[in-house]
């Protein structure tokens, strides 16, 4: 019973914790859809980040 | 990886910043020097010497050219990376408790103290980015605090510099146009001081830190809430890993004349990682021997650094354990 009841907790943290990557990647890509958007009508695209695209190179 | 100790300053930490390509750490501390590291050896570069009080806050452009700094000796001032050679110095009626370069590097966002009689003002001045041109003395706006209302203590621009956001004493969140010096929102976010104020690297959501011991995530467009991280310290600094982990830094410790036990304070200088969307603790790193003040992640990702009220910078590279890390889903 108690392994049960263990189960059970377990499966629900999981549940709960899937749900909230969901939420935060789900509001993340409507943002970033956003503010790219933004950025485009306004001819601001943003400089690639510093290091990407030279890490790379040297590695 | 046995983490490097930045020693040079003699007195307590206030900010710590890595440049863009994050090559190199910027300290300011309450000696009144602004030190520039090699963030990979901790090799000293260089000193900023002119401050009489004090450093609050630094920040660096974007092009890691020019150097911004803020002071309790009622000043502001732009330096020349590269030489040291103080630029312009921008006088004010109070201390400067937070400096920010907007995203696009053409202006520096000043929070000043409010005291004597003089209000609390969020000022933008203009930055001419090439070194050897004059810079302006006139800013571009002032945010003045309304009779009333609790003074900002931190500040920093969101993304295309839309709005100016503001965290205050009385732990509320605000929200600028700046452009038409009007407050567009407020959130109560803290129960206490907005110790820290830092941008996600995109800068559409923020991360602050506050003596009420949590931290927060908060979209920038709406102010919405989106993640809170409780510790059973006061924090004075929480930071955001860009890369490898979706994880947050923060830091923090009870001062010493808050405190009557000894014991009461052991454990509380660490720096505690927290899973970023799980709001889980996932581990600490100590170290500092007083509180942690300020926090700063290299933009690689692969390092971190805090700067403490003990007077030591410690730039800790991760482990290859952090990086293949992964929690149960």
């Amino acid at each position: 019973e108690d392994l049960a009841a263990g189960d059970a907790n377990a499966a629900k943290l999981i549940a709960a914790r899937r749900k909230a990557i969901e939420d935060w990647y789900g509001w993340r890509k409507a943002t970033e859809r956003r503010v790219t958007q933004e950025r485009a009508d306004l001819g601001k695209e943003i400089v690639k980040n510093a290091d990407e695209g030279k890490s790379e190179v040297i590695e | 990886m046995r983490p490097i100790l930045l020693q040079g300053h003699t007195r307590s930490l206030t900010q710590i910043k890595y440049n863009r390509e994050g090559d190199l750490l910027f300290t300011v501390s309450k000696d009144k020097v602004c030190n520039a590291w090699y963030s990979h050896n901790g090799e000293r570069l260089g000193t900023y010497n002119g401050h009489v009080g004090s450093v609050w806050t630094v920040d660096v452009n974007s092009a890691s050219t020019l150097l911004v700094t803020g002071s309790a000796d009622n000043t502001c001032k732009l330096w020349e990376v590269q030489t040291g050679k103080c630029l312009k110095t921008w006088e004010f009626k109070t201390a400067v408790k937070r400096v920010a370069f907007s995203e696009d590097d053409s202006m520096v966002l000043c929070v000043t103290e409010e005291r004597m009689g003089f209000a609390g003002t969020i000022t933008v001045l203009p930055v001419n980015p090439d070194v050897n041109a004059e810079q302006s003395s006139k800013p571009v706006m002032e945010l003045v605090n309304q009779k009333g209302q609790s003074k900002a203590v931190v500040a920093d621009w969101s993304y295309l510099d839309k709005y100016i956001i503001s965290g205050h004493e009385d732990g509320s969140l605000c929200q600028w146009d700046w452009k038409n010096n009007k407050k567009l929102n407020t959130v109560k976010a803290h129960d206490g001081l907005i110790s820290d104020l830092q941008m996600s690297p995109d800068r559409s959501y923020c991360i602050t830190s506050s003596k009420d011991k949590v931290a927060k995530i908060f979209d920038i467009e709406t102010l919405e809430e989106k993640k809170c991280f409780v510790t059973d310290t006061p924090l004075n600094s929480a930071t955001l890993t860009p890369k490898f982990q979706e994880f947050v830094i923060v830091g923090g410790g009870q001062e010493a004349m808050d405190v009557t036990t000894t014991s009461a304070r052991a454990g509380k200088f660490e720096s505690r990682f927290y899973h970023k969307i799980l709001e889980e603790e996932v581990g600490r790193v100590r170290g500092h021997f007083g509180p942690i003040n300020t926090l700063a992640v290299h933009p690689d990702g692969k390092s971190y650094s805090s700067g403490g009220e003990d007077g030591y910078i410690r730039v800790h590279h991760f482990d290859p354990e952090y990086f293949t890390f992964k929690m149960e889903i």
